[in-house]
């Protein structure tokens, strides 16, 4: 059992990944990637990591993966709760190039040991939820790059994760797609509640998918700020963006964004 | 231009080399000749020839023969070279220590160990099998241990984090993706694997068409050295376009490629 998830066990939602002045150095080069990294993510709520690229984003996301190299050494505590499954949808795809659609979505339900039928019976809603049902016996060099980040999307909740992480998911996606995507997860999230972890440089979209928003600065990475993001629910990204709210919280993180990306104006 | 305008030129194109050869070596019109038949044999003589052998059923025999070397090697040369290789992807201290020995026995030409095969083995089935899975192994072995090696990082941290057993990761995703490369790889194996029956039989042997061929060219029978010679080339074109035909079936999933 986490020490985190054990009180108040009706009111406060339980912290799934919660870290106390955590800092990483990385490599024989001793760079310090994340310095004293305060973050908690609840149960029930999209949290976005947003800064400037190289800020060491990926590296604490890949802490709670525990895909950092044996050469990591870590400090503080980063608590990943007890029995917490977590999903991961990186920038690229990662699909298997040699199943269908189909056959990458059942990954999902095939790692956690479902039997064949089971996991068909788990992917086909899921095939039908990102709208590619007529694409479900195509091969992945047969999609485009935003199919193939659909696909992406519902494999990892095929798998059924307590907490997805994504490190970037869209950013490799044009305008039009990147929306769409976004407009997706927005949708999933208003019918099953969904606890993200997401990650981007990309502000507008930060504001959009986030409950909350942590900023974090240059390297060595550090949370400058988390703020809540009140704008109307249910949410849609294509109409939130015009808002007078959103482009007033848009500004203000802009600015601690800026000021922090900026080394020459670093408080120390 | 259409599929039956190319099969039409093609065969066209057939015809008349036939044609002209028949020609040269004096066997179109009677008394002009380029080349004494001796030497180029005919097409007209190569089919008499083959006829008669196959009446025989001595060609047939052997041509049964050398398939079955060249298979048995093929066979064998890929449950070994898959079995080393992933072994060689897998484990890196042996892929550090034996790598070099790989690398050195590769490049020993095959010819150059067929008399120790024949010493080894004798002038029967064995020493051509051996030959013939000495080429298919290393290309097996190391298509699998480049197939490992260039396995997709991203899909095996995706599936990492998914708490994938080491078990469903080989099942999932390194088998699969090592398919690919030994199948890449089959239609060279089997061109491979005649090749090496077809040295062996040169080397030492009682049968098979290596054998036929070196038989004949120590008799001066021209016609039955080209008779085998085309039907090596028959048989290898056959095989090469089944085993073609298996790739794509098997690698469907891959974007087309044009050659």
């Amino acid at each position: 059992m986490s020490e985190t998830a054990s009180p108040a066990p009706s009111s406060a939602p339980a912290a799934l990944i919660e870290a106390r002045d955590f800092s990483v150095t990385l490599g024989a080069s001793r760079l310090v990637a994340l310095k004293g990294v305060d973050l908690t993510v609840h149960a029930g709520e999209i949290v976005v990591l947003v800064g400037p690229s190289g800020c060491g984003k990926t590296t604490f996301l890949n802490s709670v993966c525990g895909l950092l190299p044996p050469s990591a050494e870590l400090s503080g505590t980063l608590t990943v709760a007890q029995s917490v499954r977590l999903g991961y949808m990186p920038q690229k795809d990662a699909l298997l190039p040699w199943r269908t659609v189909l056959g990458n979505v059942e990954v999902g339900p095939e790692l956690r040991g479902y039997d064949k039928a089971e996991r068909r019976a788990k992917a086909e809603p899921l095939i039908e939820l990102v709208g590619l049902s007529q694409f479900r016996n195509h091969y992945p060099h047969e999609l485009s790059g935003g199919m193939r980040q659909r696909v992406s999307l519902a494999r990892t909740l095929a798998y059924e994760p307590d907490v997805i992480l994504m490190d970037e998911p869209f950013a490799a996606l044009d305008a039009f797609n990147r929306t769409a995507l976004q407009e997706e997860i927005l949708r999933i999230n208003d019918k099953t509640r969904l606890t993200v972890l997401f990650i981007t440089h990309d502000l507008s979209e930060a504001l959009v998918l986030g409950r909350r928003v942590a900023v974090m600065s240059s390297r060595p990475g550090r949370i400058v700020e988390v703020h809540p993001v009140d704008l109307p629910e249910p949410r849609s990204a294509a109409k939130l963006r015009g808002t007078d709210e959103f482009l007033h919280l848009f500004q203000k993180l802009w600015n601690v964004l800026i000021a922090e990306s900026d080394p020459t104006k670093r408080r120390e | 231009m259409t599929r039956s305008q190319v099969i039409f030129g093609r065969l066209a194109l057939l015809g008349l080399g036939l044609l002209f050869w028949q020609f040269a070596a004096g066997d179109l019109v009677p008394g002009v000749r380029l080349i004494d038949p001796f030497f180029i044999s005919s097409p007209g003589r190569i089919a008499v020839d083959l006829k008669k052998g196959f009446a025989d059923g001595i060609l047939l025999k052997d041509v049964g023969i050398t398939l079955f070397e060249a298979f048995a090697g093929l066979v064998i040369g890929l449950v070994t070279g898959v079995a080393v290789g992933l072994a060689f992807g897998m484990w890196r201290p042996l892929e550090l220590i034996a790598e070099p020995f790989m690398s050195a026995f590769n490049a020993l030409p095959r010819p150059a160990i067929a008399p120790l095969a024949v010493l080894w083995f004798g002038i029967g089935l064995a020493s051509k099998v051996l030959l013939a899975w000495s080429l298919v192994f290393f290309l097996v072995f190391y298509n699998t241990y480049l197939g490992v090696k260039t396995i997709d990082q991203d899909i095996v941290n995706a599936m990492r984090v998914m708490r994938a057993s080491r078990w469903q990761l080989v099942r999932i995703v390194i088998f699969p993706s090592v398919f690919t490369w030994i199948f890449a790889a089959l239609r060279l194996s089997v061109s491979y694997a005649l090749i090496g029956a077809i040295i062996g039989e040169f080397v030492g042997a009682t049968a098979g068409i290596g054998y036929q061929l070196i038989a004949a060219e120590g008799l001066l029978q021209t016609d039955r050295v080209y008779s085998a010679l085309i039907l090596v080339g028959v048989i290898a074109a056959l095989l090469t376009t089944l085993a073609k035909m298996l790739e794509n079936r098997i690698l469907k999933w891959r974007p087309p490629v044009s050659v």
